[in-house]
């Protein structure tokens, strides 16, 4: 086996050695991304074959994708869900709780007529806040329920990435201010 | 992103924007939103006894082209019977708005709206008749 092929994997988990499930140690992958990446480092492969020199960059390339992903707690709930073979259609599938949809408009409308007043602003980052936090706790005991918490952090990851969107509306809002 | 004047201009003039009371039985309210880019369309039809759609309202938090689609729809209903409006497609309005392909979505939230309005005014009248 080459250097390169080391980093071969068949999910981000593996690709660290980690066991595939929703809590991870961030500091201890981030240490374990360091360490892979460094023995794919292009400087390793300068004498190496054109193959071997390509290889290597998928895999660093690999690497820097599988971090980015189990490194936020969204896209990690995504992505086990989709090697559960559960999509989240957050493209494609528009139906959402309507109670959930209702206060979402009203948090728009909110910043609409607000965009000047840095006081109802920040009490609106502070109800995101609260809401995006205690979504992701429960995001997070419905997937160390495994099979059974799926349809639940199925929506959990699709309201969460909602309220992501709002938060970046929310952030933009605040540096007009 | 440059938009398509058609685009722009129900960006800029966006026809029968509001809301209808969702309690009014003539009324059908449909909810949709779209995860990844976070827009949410809220689409209200005002059906007659005969199932034809009088009047529309929609209020759209997202970008130009969700605006544009649902504004488009709502003139599009208007007169149309409720089987006539469920089976508009996206694919009219996005050929209609000249949507990029990156902004079909928009014109997909659309048509799931008018979908979803629809099932909510037939669920209220089925109801109203099982109580009359």
């Amino acid at each position: 086996m080459t250097q390169a092929e080391r980093c071969v994997a068949r999910n981000h988990f593996e690709l660290f050695g980690l066991p595939v499930g929703y809590d991870i140690d961030e500091r201890d992958l981030a240490r374990r991304h360091r360490e892979l990446i460094s023995t794919c480092h292009p400087d390793r492969f300068a004498q190496a074959s054109a193959q071997e020199r390509r290889l290597a960059v998928q895999k660093s390339a690999a690497l820097n994708e599988a971090l980015k992903v189990l490194q936020d707690p969204v896209a990690r709930a995504r992505y086990l869900l989709e090697l559960a073979g559960v999509s989240t259609g957050e493209e494609t599938d528009t139906v959402m709780d309507p109670a959930f949809l209702i206060q979402q408009m009203e948090w728009r409308e909110a910043l609409e007529e607000n965009r000047d007043n840095p006081a109802r602003l920040s009490s609106l980052m502070d109800e995101w806040t609260a809401m995006t936090a205690a979504r992701q706790r429960e995001l997070a005991g419905h997937l160390r329920a495994g099979a059974a918490g799926y349809p639940q952090a199925r929506r959990l990851v699709r309201e969460l990435q909602f309220l992501r969107r709002f938060g970046d509306e929310l952030d933009e809002a605040h540096l007009e201010t | 992103m440059a938009y398509g004047t058609k685009v722009l201009d129900h960006y800029e003039n966006p026809r029968n924007v509001g809301s209808f009371d969702k309690n009014d039985p003539s009324i059908g309210t449909g909810m949709v939103g779209a995860p990844a880019c976070g827009d949410v369309m809220k689409l209200q039809i005002r059906v007659n006894d005969e199932g034809v759609i009088e009047e529309a309202r929609f209020k759209t938090y997202g970008c130009g082209s969700a605006i544009a689609s649902s504004s488009l729809l709502t003139e599009w209903v208007k007169g149309k019977t409720l089987d006539e409006a469920g089976q508009i497609k996206n694919t009219e309005i996005a050929e209609e708005l000249a949507l990029p392909p990156v902004k079909i979505h928009c014109s997909v939230l659309a048509e799931d709206a008018i979908k979803a309005a629809i099932a909510d005014y037939r669920k209220k009248s089925s109801k109203s008749a099982d109580a009359a």
